[in-house]
């Protein structure tokens, strides 16, 4: 951040002022649509517009009923008890449920609490803990993490179970600390190890959390200098109340929402208002969608666009349907296996998510989408109104605040006037991976 | 088929794949004519269990902490006396009583052809049990300092000013020790190479072109870029494609991506640094098994690697590293399995090995916290290989000055 941003850290968390701070535009509501949830769909875009930066936010994390298409994915892959349909009726409710933001928000808690199929090996835990993310994910973060400690495919992936009195498991004190909650460098070792007796005896049993009393150590322990009989929730307040905590968390967030370089005052001013709302993310995201920094000039198109913003996003900004075990292989293809983070650090995100291997899946999907080739694994389906999306154009679909000159007329002169043709030109063109 | 550097450019130019990033064609042109040592570094993701891969299994205390893991004489298997086998394998302090995994026969055989040198109780000061912060230090060599962007090679190759070229054959993303400020290619997937000269690919090439012709600023100039250079890469792929292999490798993801680095090298591909990752590694319940078949994948991949560099007559110009980010306690846990440790072995795979133990085992009755204490800086055995490999000087990469390790029968070379 320059110095006039620094010097205004305060500032830029208050209300964007249409007309004083910026026009309140298209360009602008369809910038909130990308970074909310995915891809910007005319109505949504018009819906925001109307609705007008300050309320907008709020409005994108109210729960709608979904359709009927949702609820039947998620049965079959219950009913299937596969990863695989798991991963594909989440797609699918990216892409066709009624709160993309909720969705998107469910995704950013997935890539943060990572959990893993691979170890965990069970479809129903796995979309157990996702919907916990949209139940609970704008909520007081305290709450989430009871939730989350209490998660059966997350004591399953932590190995709740080995955590026992006097032979205490680390693993899920240790990424509490590290991951979960602090970050580096707030906690010691010894810390990690008194709250691993905390969590002695949160077991899982049949599929489900359970306190194993007989396990559990009951006896003193010292966590952050304070000593007491500590049992886990203790641990959780602890560390949710903890300063580095509020900074931890609304840091990830900025960057995840935002961008990826706030500086210091930001940051502090971030923690403080994370603070004000009382942990409760979804309150923090809505100050902070409606922000003056959210709609700056350095926010625009400066987050890498993750895999689930190119697929689902470019598929709902032109209203399309598609195949939704394809739509979560494509994500696959591109470094984000939905249900199957790399590691409990999450996906890195950012630039990390283009290298060549990920650009060519990107521009495989986009010549999937145009219904050039199925290039790149199983076929797209792709169906969509495509002479609605001729009409509107491509070009301003894609880029609502102008198409960039280095491609406008490539672009055309590539596509030859055809709407499928300027669809993957868009896709492919640099400027598309950044949202 | 031996395609030339200059011919692969050439032939990259006549598919009209233009323009060729200035980077990539320095580089093609400059290492034309000077060397062609080659490095490929192996990661085993998760820590490794150093101690259950070379075995101290005649030491009691060794026995005691691994009561369901221990190896036992007669499973194990014994690396032997020195002078046993040919070449110098066996040699170093108490080779006869360590042994490797009894899943890593092929392992061993090489050992005793002298082309393993085993490089025990490396780490580094303050080791952290963290998989994350532990990686970043192998993978930066700055224990000391936190967020560093630059990787040991990415800097290598950095200071390199394109002499060096490198390929990444991993996961999902580039690994740290090749990020720097050059673009570092990365190959999964392959397919790629021969949809390029169908009609479709063609057309493809062609929108891409367009959509890239003109100079951007910024992180869009850098996607630009990265269109730009994954084409061209994938050209000079195309080329070693349909080169037939002398050895079959073993059909594991691990094997497979040896075979390509080796296919890449036997092909004359312009690498000189290959990064390839396996996983796995984080053993903390239930890993009889499944260390087992992690090791045995890595000793039959190793060996087919080695096979096929020594029929391609390039085995004594290519180093295989490989490393952890740390090992495991060495009492095993009440899971069957083991949690995070600290030093271990690193194994040094050529045909310029100097083959053998090198340093001793970390002793069990000096243990740190319950982990085997390194006595030999992980920076020592990359300022081997920067030096003897590479031809750079490792100061600079490594931050300071660190001894190196006789591991490699390798001139020495003129610096860059």
């Amino acid at each position: 951040m320059n110095e006039k941003d620094e010097g205004s850290a305060r500032e830029a968390l208050l209300p964007f002022r249409p007309g004083v701070d910026g026009p309140w535009d298209r360009p602008g509501a369809a910038h909130l649509a990308r970074r909310a949830g995915f891809g910007m769909a005319p109505e949504v875009v018009e819906t925001i517009l109307e609705l007008g930066p300050e309320r907008a936010p709020a409005l994108l994390y109210e729960r709608k009923p979904e359709p009927d298409g949702v609820e039947l994915t998620a049965s079959t892959a219950l009913r299937l008890g596969n990863v695989e349909a798991a991963q594909s009726a989440w797609a699918y409710r990216m892409l066709l449920g009624s709160s993309p933001a909720i969705e998107k928000l469910a995704l950013f808690w997935h890539g943060h609490f990572a959990t893993s199929a691979r170890k965990v090996d069970d479809a129903k835990l796995m979309l157990r803990q996702i919907e916990l993310f949209r139940q609970k994910g704008a909520g007081p973060f305290l709450d989430l993490l009871g939730g989350v400690a209490r998660d059966p495919a997350m004591l399953v992936w932590l190995d709740g179970n080995s955590n026992r009195r006097g032979k205490p498991n680390e693993n899920f004190g240790r990424e509490l600390f590290e991951l979960f909650a602090l970050g580096i460098g707030n906690y010691t070792e010894t810390d990690i190890k008194e709250a691993a007796r905390a969590f002695t005896g949160w077991h899982v049993r049949d599929g489900e959390y359970w306190f194993n009393e007989r396990a559990h150590d009951t006896g003193s322990k010292t966590v952050f200098g304070r000593s007491g009989e500590w049992g886990g929730d203790d641990i959780l307040k602890m560390s949710a109340e903890h300063e580095a905590c509020a900074r931890f968390i609304s840091g990830k967030l900025f960057e995840f929402y935002v961008h990826p370089a706030p500086g210091p005052e930001l940051r502090r001013e971030l923690a403080s208002l994370f603070r004000t709302t009382g942990g409760k993310t979804g309150e923090f995201l809505a100050k902070l969608l409606g922000s003056r920094v959210f709609h700056s000039k350095k926010a625009r198109r400066a987050v890498v666009s993750s895999p689930a913003d190119y697929t689902v996003g470019s598929l709902r900004t032109i209203g399309a349907r598609a195949s939704a075990k394809a739509l979560a292989k494509s994500m696959a293809s591109m470094g984000l296996e939905l249900l199957a983070p790399p590691s409990v650090k999450g996906w890195a995100g950012g630039e990390a998510w283009l290298s060549s291997t990920t650009l060519l899946s990107r521009f495989g999907f986009a010549m999937g989408v145009g219904g050039e080739s199925d290039f790149g694994g199983e076929p797209l389906e792709v169906t969509a109104d495509w002479e609605k999306v001729g009409a509107a154009g491509p070009a301003s679909l894609f880029f609502p605040e102008g198409l960039p000159e280095a491609i406008g007329g490539d672009v055309r002169a590539a596509s030859g006037g055809d709407a499928r043709t300027l669809v993957v030109s868009c896709l492919q063109a640099p400027e598309a991976q950044y949202i | 088929m031996n395609l030339t550097r200059r011919s692969f450019l050439r032939a990259t130019a006549l598919l009209g794949l233009t323009p060729i990033p200035r980077v990539l064609l320095g580089a093609a042109e400059r290492m034309a004519s000077t060397d062609d040592r080659i490095l490929v570094v192996l990661e085993l993701s998760g820590g490794n269990d150093g101690l259950n891969t070379v075995i101290p299994f005649e030491d009691p205390a060794y026995q005691k902490n691994r009561p369901t893991l221990a190896q036992r004489k007669g499973t194990v298997l014994p690396l032997g006396d020195p002078g046993e086998g040919k070449g110098s394998g066996g040699a170093g302090p108490g080779a006869a009583e360590l042994g490797l995994h009894s899943s890593m026969g092929a392992l061993r055989d090489l050992y005793r052809e002298g082309a393993v040198a085993v490089v025990q109780g490396v780490g580094y000061p303050n080791p952290s049990r963290s998989h994350f912060r532990s990686m970043d230090i192998w993978h930066t060599a700055r224990p000391e300092v936190e967020d560093v962007s630059t990787g040991w090679l990415g800097s290598t190759i950095s200071r390199s000013r394109g002499r060096l070229g490198a390929l990444d054959i991993g996961d999902d993303r580039l690994p740290l020790a090749l990020s720097g400020d050059l673009h570092v290619p990365a190959l999964r997937n392959l397919d790629w190479v021969d949809f390029l000269v169908t009609d479709k690919g063609k057309e493809l090439r062609r929108r891409l072109r367009a959509l890239n012709a003109r100079d951007r600023v910024g992180d869009v100039e850098r996607v630009r870029n990265l269109a730009l250079s994954t084409l061209h890469d994938l050209e000079g792929l195309a080329a070693m494609r349909n080169q037939p292999v002398a050895v079959q490798y073993p059909e594991s993801r691990l094997g497979d991506r040896l075979k390509w680095a080796g296919q890449l090298i036997a092909g004359g591909f312009e690498s000189r640094i290959y990064y390839l990752s396996h996983g796995g590694f984080d053993t903390h319940a239930a890993q009889k098994d499944s260390h087992a078949e992690l090791l045995r994948q890595l000793s039959e991949g190793v060996s087919a690697f080695h096979r096929h560099m020594k029929a391609a007559g390039a085995s004594g110009r290519v180093v295989l590293l490989v490393f952890s980010e740390f090992g495991r306690r060495v009492r095993e846990n009440n899971s069957l399995g083991t949690d995070h440790g600290c030093a271990a072995p690193v194994l040094v795979v050529s045909g310029a090995a100097r083959g053998g133990i090198h340093g001793a085992h970390p002793s069990f009755d000096d243990l740190d916290d319950g982990d085997l204490r390194h006595h030999t800086d992980f920076r020592r055995v990359y300022a081997t290989v920067l030096e003897d490999v590479l031809g750079t000087d490792p100061e600079p990469v490594l931050g300071g000055k660190y001894e190196k390790l006789d591991l490699l029968r390798m001139g020495k070379r003129a610096r860059v």
